[in-house]
């Protein structure tokens, strides 16, 4: 019975950290692992706490991550693709139906976490991880590939042929290739020289995270002449049922991508997702992103406990392990639990929420919200890393403006710990920090 | 040819500005262009839109120059063992410590060398590792030849299959005999 509490608990805490803007679950996550470990630690008689908890911040942050998106444009490092679909039906005063349709595609997700990870999984996971391993790093290097070169010049309109035009095309697609190198550039630095020092260096990468991908949204906030349209709250349209069916799948397949892959985020998952979609339903498009999104994050969770995989996968899952975690005979069944429970809380108490933040942010507009957000998160920041902590948010918020200023993909700022970790994945980290000065 | 779309006419009252998807001029869609390739129109953008480029390139390549430079010159923590924890996972630290046994060494080639010893700073015990390049070459010069030696060691905290801390030595450099006075237990 403490589980489904303490799930519902980490539920309610991960849904209010998702509607505020920019603040990412691994940061709130690691500072309750830092200050909260040894307490919670005494009264749960052990480390049976930390498994209902996370599994329900996540399920909780997973679900409402559209709130962000879509209202201010700050999403986390998995969300940045509902930001463009998701703004502009909140343009066209459909604000609600993007959210909702982003929820609706998560609770899909994670049924289908529940249902397809938690019965064929230990059967079938095992046995993929044994036959890919080897191949991890050039499957990882792929889909990098793939992502760099999926993108395409958005600034060609008609015009003469020539080097004017061939120049003109490559603007958006080299200010993305620079974003990647950049980023990846701050990924060395952070993995090898953290200027935070060691003391609390797991939490490292959180300030580049929130630089480089909220930050920048929030700044933008600021500076724009965007007016949000009054959101009616009105009966939407349900999209058919062979959307639902073709989202779910592709937010299946790019989540468990995403999630099954080292290295390989929520966010390249919810580019493949994007591709097996097509761009043609926008409303079909959002649906595969909350599924990506969830069984990114759960899915990965629940890989750490899966019978016979024992998988660390995302933050979420190395902080569990790191602080003390001790494996137990009912962990699978617990997180299942969990995932359920969590879940169930999930498709009830959004609407009040999102109804909240979206009043909230009509009433006080977006230039307030946005000021609210970028307080909120100088001060995480400043708790969690100091400042060195800051200095690294305001570099990598520099690097994250250069996709919405040049009209290039955000993604490409997944460089950060794209090219780091894929190198060391290949061995050849060492040699790359060493020519980088930074050995 | 499609006909590029045109500013609508009669926007509603609450429509969003969309001053920077339609050319100013000739209010064709223009996207993020600067110039309108339709008119040559070069006020599609604020100027304010441009600087705001030139300043999020400049943080960008500039504070990322400042930070390598910053943390070439960063000296690693020197820090007791007892005190190297969960949350200096990926940190960077220095120690200083005496081989307490002969250290476990592993060499089919030089890719997949390995080698793992203990240190003891007498507040505690660490493990620290080494694989590929590196290890092959802490395992050709000998240093980790003689049980009781003093050992400088900076690395990269980690976290072992059996729960507890580790430091990973990256560069060969990085292990090197302590030249401080030797006061390891037992030591006279």
């Amino acid at each position: 019975m403490t589980t489904l509490w303490l799930a519902m608990a980490g539920g309610l805490i991960g849904m209010i950290v998702a509607c505020l803007p920019g603040v990412h679950v691994y940061q709130v996550m690691g500072l309750i692992f830092l200050w909260g470990t040894a307490a919670l630690t005494e009264v749960f008689g052990g480390s049976a706490w930390m498994l209902p908890v996370v599994t329900g911040l996540l399920v909780g942050y997973a679900g409402l991550g559209a709130v962000p998106s879509v209202l201010a444009s700050a999403p986390d490092d998995s969300a940045f693709f509902t930001v463009l679909p998701g703004q502009r039906l909140l343009m066209e005063g459909r604000g609600y139906e993007a959210i909702f349709l982003t929820i609706a595609g998560s609770l899909a997700g994670l049924v289908g976490v529940v249902v397809v990870f938690g019965l064929i999984g230990p059967r079938l996971l095992p046995l993929v991880r044994t036959v890919l391993s080897p191949h991890f790093h050039w499957l990882l290097w792929l889909t990098v590939l793939f992502m760099l070169m999926s993108e395409w010049p958005r600034e060609l309109a008609p015009m003469q042929g020539g080097w004017r035009r061939l120049l003109t095309a490559w603007r958006s697609l080299g200010m993305g290739l620079v974003t990647f190198g950049l980023s990846g550039w701050l990924g060395f630095i952070l993995l090898f020289r953290h200027p935070g020092g060691a003391e609390r260096a797991f939490m490292g990468l959180g300030p580049a995270l929130m630089g480089l991908f909220a930050i920048p949204g929030l700044l933008l906030n600021l500076v724009s002449r965007t007016r949000i349209p009054p959101q009616p709250c009105l009966a939407m349209p349900v999209p058919p049922v062979d959307t639902w069916w073709r989202a779910i799948a592709a937010g299946m397949l790019g989540g468990g991508i995403g999630a099954f892959l080292p290295v390989v985020t929520g966010g390249v998952g919810a580019l493949l997702a994007g591709h097996t979609m097509g761009h043609r339903d926008s409303r079909g498009f959002l649906i595969s992103q909350g599924a990506a999104r969830m069984v990114y994050y759960a899915g990965g969770f629940l890989f750490l406990v899966m019978p016979g995989l024992g998988m660390v996968r995302g933050g979420a899952a190395g902080m569990v392990r790191t602080f003390g975690w001790i494996p137990g005979p009912v962990d699978y069944l617990q997180v299942l639990g969990a995932l359920c429970m969590s879940g169930a809380l999930l498709a009830l108490i959004p609407a009040p929420m999102v109804r909240g933040m979206m009043t909230l942010t009509l009433r006080i507009g977006l230039r307030r919200l946005s000021v609210g957000g970028l307080v909120l998160l100088g001060i995480l920041i400043a708790v969690s890393s100091g400042w060195p902590g800051i200095r690294v948010a305001v570099v990598a918020a520099g690097i994250g403006l250069i996709p919405p200023l040049f009209g290039t993909r955000r993604m490409n700022a997944l460089g950060v710990l794209l090219i780091p970790l894929g190198c060391r994945l290949s061995g050849v980290d060492g040699r790359v920090a060493e020519w980088l000065g930074l050995l | 040819m499609t006909l590029p779309s045109r500013r609508p006419k009669h926007p509603p009252a609450d429509a969003p500005d969309s001053r920077d998807a339609f050319c100013p001029s000739c209010e064709r869609f223009i996207g993020p262009a600067d110039v309108c390739p339709y008119c040559d129109c070069d006020s599609a953008r604020s100027p304010w839109w441009r600087h705001l480029r030139m300043v999020a390139l400049c943080l960008a390549v500039g504070g990322l120059a400042l930070l390598h430079a910053a943390a070439q010159r960063q000296v690693p923590e020197r820090v007791e063992i007892r005190c190297v924890g969960p949350a200096m996972q990926y940190g960077w630290v220095r120690i200083e410590g005496t081989l307490v046994e002969r250290p476990l060494m592993r060499q089919e080639s030089e890719a997949a060398a390995y080698v793992a010893f203990w240190v003891d700073d007498g507040t505690g015990r660490i493990r620290v590792w080494a694989e590929g390049p590196v290890a092959a070459e802490l395992y050709r010069d000998g240093r980790l030849n003689r049980t009781g030696s003093r050992l400088d060691i900076t690395g990269m905290v980690g976290m072992g299959r059996d729960r507890r801390p580790r430091i990973q030595v990256l560069h060969d450099a990085h292990l090197a005999p302590a030249i401080t006075r030797d006061k390891s237990p037992g030591s006279p």
